[in-house]
């Protein structure tokens, strides 16, 4: 049972890794494509940290893989929304299909 | 000598413990998938327009690495590959900050 679920959560995060991967080539533009690499590529190795720390079936080694989940979790919103404020101060242009560009209106940039 | 190569080599065997069948065959799925994943946001990161492109590639391909070593070391059994991908995802974060601060106030595209 509990080897299903390691398995399970195991092809889950080779997947959603691809998916991110896939993402970050096929997007239009600089905002997008971080979108998919931080939440589908961040989910990813979060599931295969589940995955090991539920396989390796010691506490010790459970509690390492909690942590590079929770840092996982914790820095990838910090560093991508640096990365795309810097981007857009810089001015790396948006998708010409974007609607709305609340940044630049606000006159916040 | 050769007593203490033989009681070595018996430790080594009693440290690994092959993971059951079906988590065997997911890792390997696994590991495949975040390969291919790796190869395929090397592409943003090699024609990426902007370095911010580069930036986000080697953001996801750092991630796919820390995935990887977690998913390699529950395969072979070695919990002490945990550090590795902690460390790493430290670093990760480490280097994306610098990387947008050179973005804001750094010369040069």
């Amino acid at each position: 049972m509990t080897d299903w679920l390691i398995a399970v959560l195991l092809v889950g995060g080779g997947v959603f890794c691809l998916l991110g991967a896939v993402g970050i080539v096929r997007l239009p533009d600089l905002y997008t494509r971080m979108q998919a690499s931080t939440k589908a590529g961040t989910l990813g190795a979060g599931m295969v940290a589940l995955a090991a720390g539920i396989g390796f079936g010691d506490l010790d080694a459970a509690m390492r893989c909690g942590l590079v989940m929770v840092f996982l979790f914790l820095t990838a919103p910090v560093g991508s929304h640096l990365i795309a404020r810097a981007a857009h101060r810089r001015g790396v242009p948006l998708w010409g299909g974007s609607v709305v560009d609340h940044l630049r209106e606000r006159g916040g940039n | 000598m050769t007593e203490s190569m033989a009681a070595m080599a018996v430790l080594a065997e009693a440290a690994f413990s092959p993971p059951a069948e079906p988590v065997r065959t997911a890792g390997v799925i696994c590991l495949v998938l975040v390969m291919l994943a790796g190869a395929v946001t090397a592409v943003r990161v090699v024609q990426g327009p902007t370095l911010a492109d580069r930036v986000v590639g080697l953001d996801l391909l750092g991630t796919l690495v820390a995935a990887g070593v977690l998913g390699y070391g529950l395969l072979t059994g070695q919990p002490l590959l945990v550090w590795v991908a902690l460390v790493l995802a430290l670093l990760l974060f480490l280097g994306t900050v610098a990387f947008s601060y050179a973005l804001l106030h750094g010369t040069g595209q």
